[in-house]
């Protein structure tokens, strides 16, 4: 997806200088704040209650996949054949897999998984995406002109195409996802970093900045980072959602994590084949969970951006979630 | 009546050189005349027709799509007793007394649908292209180790010689891969791969094909053999989402399966589409053949006998037919069960065997780590166990994987997509595979060339054990059939501790669905047989 | 801006040949041989090597990989997309008989999609904060949030346990049998449109937001001009940039192959064909089935841009 980059507003020259308010967004996100980080989270959870939501339920999530040895009722991979599809009820809360396994241990270990895979492909994608962006935005030439192209032909794949056709190659396990997930997540990111970068680039100050003597590291660190950072956050949580759909995604085609490993997806998929009179609540609730995270993904991604930089609230951030249906 | 008994009967009268084999044309059997004539049929099929060419035809998919366009030299009965080799384009045959030459008489009346007659030139030339070398011939190239020449003598009369007796060969020309293609055609180049090239003698005739959608049969009306077929056309609808198929079933959008033949439902989808549809739809179980978990004998441990012994020793087939099949599959005997082991006997081979209240027998466990501790792997090791994501091969890891767990194996499990799993097996990357069989015959023949012979299409590494070898040579000539048993009962004894690189975990059934407006819906002996349609009618008013 | 087009369609040749290039090897790379999956069937089957050398040989899988890219992309480039490997069909018959499906669901999706988001959009916008905004908000999130695989399957069951109703089997075109199609088409492209929707309504909420603060909203509605007035005008045309911008975004993404959503309700469109393809290594199919989506993507990107540029002058963009 093409990232406009000079928005009017960007180079309007009013009072709220582009200057003043990615420096003061990414003082806050590197919390030089005045007030504590408590006070601050306290504030945010004031000012934007729904985000203070999505972050509960991120969290939620995230201590049940944790504390999922000690959460869980049953041992979510033993097998038992007596057990098979059963219904929802006191031994088994959520009901039983086509292998007898509880749905609700499934569902909690599950979380182990989903959240893993996304969380890490989301940070290392992230910060590569960005260093390539950055580096692209920063050196131009040659460098830039062949890493455009590549990115333009990686992004020319429909996504689920893409990981799928690195499954494939990769094979089944919990890093070959992460590492499909980074080569998805990556192409995105750059060009995204490399708009804004370039865009920064050009701004008054910091060619006076060059002007004044400054080396490339210090221009980088000092000035185009800090601008960063708040887009880097927000791009995270947006491509946290996008990231825990394809890994569902490939779960559901049965190219994800090897097969007795617990995930939404893979639990989706197996649902699908019994559903027909035999387990119909098998497709509920994974289904359910998926978006439940996603849904808090979104919540707390929709309010960090309103709060650390207004001006991306409109379409570029919100295009960047899309995934392949 | 048990198989092997009538089995043995059919084999006295071939080779008493006794005409054995009904004719169609001199007499309409009555359930012909029963059959109501016209409609038009809804079916469904779980999978895509990759060849339109029989005889490059691997699986029951194409089979299931082509067998009513052809005719073959004989066939099973479709109606019971469905185990009966009756004649399609054979109305009569002889064999001789040392049982290698067949004398088939075709029936006159037989023709093509451009007009022209079935000759004797065309099954010759068929059979020969049936095992044409350097050519792809999965099924058919199964007649190569009996089919030795045919010779037309007349118009309606094919001589056929093969290089030993074995009632195994007019069995596999029963198949549904064995037709008759027409010479004139392929000797003028033309491709029948292609649907719409296709000229058979069959009931029905091609009538559209959409990959990934449907393909439709119309009736031929000029078929040869009187008042068949009934049905006007027939469209099969391909739909590969089991559970999309059982709504459309339930739903009355098809009326089932093509019948017979095994359509990859389970036997709980079975259970709920016979229970939700309210006796509308009826379920069939055909035994489809053996079902086992294989190992790489090229690769350590799997090359140590004890290593594979503790392996069949620790497998738990019992909770494996419980949680698949709920109970329903037949027992992991070598050879079909009842045929060679009755299942009582079965029962109480090591490996096999449970305590009164179910449970696995605790002395298989213990001489399992005892074998595994003298190989030299007293706290067992770990293994790679790759299975393709299809069929129920997914639903029974976990369990496997448990029970070897127990004897100190430790499964790493390994899912592929079919096309890679397959390619994994046949290049012998890898350690523990799992494969369903689904035989073509019910000859124990084709148990020893498919499975424990080099070259078997089960038997990707080529393991061949000489006593082996030397057995399957000796029983396939042998025409006495309880001695022929006997022989076969030797080899089971061998392979059933795990001698091979095969351990037979059940005899699985295969379920076709087919609502109950469909009438003369039998099961053949296995899937790969009687896929015709030309005996099916449709009775609007039936009612379950 | 005829030489930006210009610029930027000769741009996408090299793309496209990278595209074309990463495919090629990366299905070499897989494992999987299609002479092999022919012969074997479903494991079924016995071959010799010598059956397998001559298949390998009549597909061509036994040139080298170079020769065999040069061989394609060259035929590529002369409109000839080869042929399946498995029935030796013509690829351009099979991509032009599924074409229009996907394109109809695609297009159905989008425009479903954009009649009920915008408005919603705009209201939540304009009603900020109060309980519209927050329901519909929270209603939108869930609609991005949920796989739509999920909702196509739930679908599935609702319809089959409740209305026992399906979707007919055989796909009509709309010209030949409308109503048939649209009982095929209508709940796939529900599903579909409820993600775009949520998407489509969430960026309509913020370009609108965007515009109500506008400088000359304000003036506007100082000047005492109607509430509506101001807002059917001056909001909505500066809003339809985003939401065209998104369309053209989420169009060319659909096409790309609703792959799951085809899957699970059985149309025949080029994502089904893909799945298929893939599974049985149909090379040739696969290939010209993501050069086209990888064209589509980069065309609707291109008029993407196109419409920024042309709508809002203030805006040119320009690629390094």
């Amino acid at each position: 997806m093409v990232w406009p980059g000079k928005r009017s507003k960007a180079n309007s020259p009013s009072l709220t200088s582009p200057a003043t308010v990615p420096v003061e967004a990414a003082d806050i996100a590197i919390g030089k704040t005045h007030s504590t980080v408590a006070q601050g989270l306290i504030r945010f959870c004031k000012r934007k209650p729904l985000g203070a939501v999505g972050g509960a339920i991120l969290v939620l999530l995230v201590l049940v996949a944790v504390l999922a040895p000690v959460v869980a009722p049953h041992d979510p991979y033993q097998p038992n054949a007596a057990a098979i599809y059963a219904v929802p009820g006191s031994t088994y809360p959520l009901g039983a897999d086509e292998a007898g396994r509880d749905v609700m241990s499934r569902l909690c270990y599950g979380a182990r998984i989903s959240l893993y895979v996304s969380l890490l492909s989301v940070l290392i994608g992230i910060t590569i995406g960005s260093l390539l962006g950055i580096l692209s935005a920063y050196l131009g030439g040659w460098f830039d002109l062949i890493l455009q192209r590549i990115i333009d032909a990686l992004m020319a794949f429909p996504t689920i195409i893409l990981a799928l056709g690195i499954m494939a190659v990769l094979g089944a396990s919990v890093h070959n996802v992460i590492l499909a997930l980074i080569c998805v997540i990556v192409p995105g990111t750059a060009r995204t970093v490399r708009s804004q970068a370039l865009s920064i680039k050009a701004l008054d100050y910091i060619t006076a900045a060059s002007a004044l003597g400054g080396t490339h590291g210090r221009i980088i660190c000092r000035h185009i980072v800090p601008n960063l950072l708040s887009m880097c956050l927000i791009l995270g949580t947006l491509q946290l959602g996008l990231a825990i759909l394809t890994e569902s995604s490939l779960s559901f085609l049965g190219v994800g994590v090897p097969p007795d490993v617990p995930t939404w997806g893979g639990m989706l998929r197996e649902a699908a084949r019994a559903f027909v009179g035999v387990a119909p609540w098998l497709a509920i609730f994974p289904g359910l969970t998926i978006a439940l995270a996603v849904f808090g993904v979104n919540l707390l991604g929709d309010a960090l951006r309103d709060v650390l930089d207004p001006r991306l609230r409109s379409d570029g951030g919100a295009t960047q979630s899309g995934i392949e249906t | 009546m048990r198989n092997s008994i009538r089995l043995s009967l059919v084999m006295i009268m071939i080779l008493a050189g006794i005409r054995v084999g009904g004719a169609l044309a001199d007499s309409t059997p009555d359930w012909v005349k029963q059959g109501k004539r016209g409609g038009s049929l809804n079916l469904f099929h779980d999978s895509n027709p990759e060849l339109w060419d029989p005889h490059r035809a691997a699986t029951r998919h194409s089979a299931q799509a082509t067998r009513s366009l052809y005719n073959s030299l004989v066939m099973y009965s479709p109606v019971p007793p469905t185990d009966k080799i009756i004649g399609d384009l054979a109305k009569s045959w002889e064999v001789s007394e040392d049982g290698t030459t067949y004398t088939f008489k075709l029936d006159e009346n037989a023709k093509w649908w451009d007009g022209k007659p079935v000759t004797a030139d065309d099954v010759v030339f068929s059979l020969n292209r049936m095992v044409e070398p350097g050519q792809p011939r999965p099924r058919t190239g199964a007649l190569k180790p009996y089919y030795k020449s045919s010779q037309a003598i007349d118009p309606h009369t094919v001589e056929v010689q093969t290089k030993f007796p074995s009632a195994a060969f007019l069995s596999f020309l029963a198949a549904d891969y064995m037709v008759i293609v027409p010479k004139h055609v392929l000797e003028a180049g033309i491709d029948i791969n292609v649907p719409e090239n296709i000229v058979g003698s069959g009931p029905f005739k091609q009538a559209g094909f959409q990959r990934g959608a449907f393909y439709a049969f119309k009736r031929n009306p000029d078929y040869w053999k009187e008042g068949l077929p009934f049905l006007d056309s027939v469209k099969v609808h391909v739909i590969t989402d089991k559970g999309r198929a059982l709504t459309a079933l339930l739903t009355g959008q098809v009326l089932g399966h093509i019948p017979a033949s095994g359509s990859g439902i389970t036997v709980r989808q079975a259970a709920a589409l016979e229970r939700d549809s309210r006796g509308w739809v009826k379920i069939q179980r055909v035994f489809s053949g053996p079902g086992g978990i294989f190992v790489n004998f090229k690769k350590k441990p799997f090359d140590d006998s004890r290593v594979r012994k503790a392996i069949s020793l620790a497998l738990d087939r019992r909770e494996l037919n419980q949680a698949i099949y709920e109970g329903k599959a037949g027992p992991g005997t070598v050879f079909r069960p009842g045929s060679v082991t009755s299942i009582e006997e079965a029962s109480q081979w090591p490996g096999h065997r449970y305590t009164p209240d179910g449970k696995k027998d605790p002395r298989d466990i213990e001489e399992a780590q005892r074998l595994l501790a003298e190989a030299g792997y007293p706290n067992g090791f770990e293994a790679e166990y790759l299975y393709r994501n299809i069929w129920t091969y997914g639903d029974e890891a976990p369990f496997v994987k448990a029970q070897l767990a127990k004897v100190g194996i430790k499964l790493n499990l390994k899912v592929v997509e079919s096309a890679a799993g397959l390619a994994a097996y046949v290049a012998g990357e890898y350690e523990i595979g799992r494969i369903d069989h689904g035989i073509t015959i019910t000859d124990p023949d084709e148990i020893f060339t498919s499975i424990y012979l080099a070259g078997g299409s089960r038997n990707q590494v080529g393991y061949e054990d000489p006593k082996i070898r030397e057995i399957f040579e000796r029983q396939a000539q042998e025409s006495d059939p309880e001695k022929r048993t006997a022989m076969l009962k030797e080899a089971s004894n061998l392979l059933k501790d795990g001698e091979g690189h095969w351990f037979t975990i059940w005899w699985f059934p295969q379920h076709t669905p087919t609502n109950v407006k469909v009438k003369n819906v039998y099961g053949g002996p296995t899937i790969h047989v009687l896929n015709t349609l030309e005996h099916l009618w449709l009775d609007p008013n039936a009612k379950p | 801006m005829g030489s930006y087009v210009v610029h930027r369609l000769v741009l996408f040749i090299p793309t496209l040949l990278l595209v074309s290039l990463i495919v090629f090897v990366v299905m070499r790379i897989m494992p999987g041989d299609p002479a092999l999956l022919i012969l074997l069937g479903e494991g079924e089957g016995t071959y010799t090597p010598q059956e397998l050398d001559n298949l390998r040989h009549k597909l061509g899988t036994n040139r080298p990989i170079l020769e065999q890219y040069v061989t394609w992309i060259w035929g590529v480039a002369q409109g000839d997309l080869g042929r399946s490997l498995w029935d030796n069909s013509p690829v351009m018959r099979q991509i032009q008989d599924r074409l229009p499906v996907t394109l109809q669901l695609a297009a159905m999706a989008i425009v479903v999609a954009a009649l009920v988001a915008v408005p919603i959009g705009m209201l939540s916008a304009v009603k900020q904060d109060s309980w519209i905004d927050n329901t519909t908000r929270v209603f939108t999130i869930f609609g991005v949030a949920a796989p739509p695989f999920w909702v196509g399957i739930l679908t599935i069951v609702f319809l089959a346990k409740v209305f026992h109703w399906l979707p007919p089997l055989d796909y009509a075109h709309p010209w030949v049998d409308p109503w048939r199609n649209l009982q095929q088409l209508i709940f796939p492209t529900l599903v579909l449109a409820y993600y775009e929707m949520a998407f489509l309504a969430r960026v309509t909420r913020s370009a609108t937001l965007e515009v109500l603060r506008e400088d000359y909203v304000r003036t506007a509605r100082a000047k005492g001009l109607m509430e509506r007035f101001v807002l059917f005008r001056h909001v909505l045309a500066n809003c339809i940039l985003p939401v065209l911008t998104v369309s053209s975004w989420q169009f060319g993404r659909l096409m790309g192959g609703a792959v799951l959503i085809e899957a699970i309700f059985l149309v025949p469109g080029t994502g089904s064909l893909l799945i298929d393809s893939l599974y049985r290594r149909d090379f040739p199919i696969i290939q010209a089935l993501i050069l086209l989506a990888a064209i589509i993507v980069l065309v609707s990107n291109m008029v993407v841009d196109l419409l920024y540029g042309f709508i809002d002058p203030r805006i040119r963009y320009s690629e390094a």
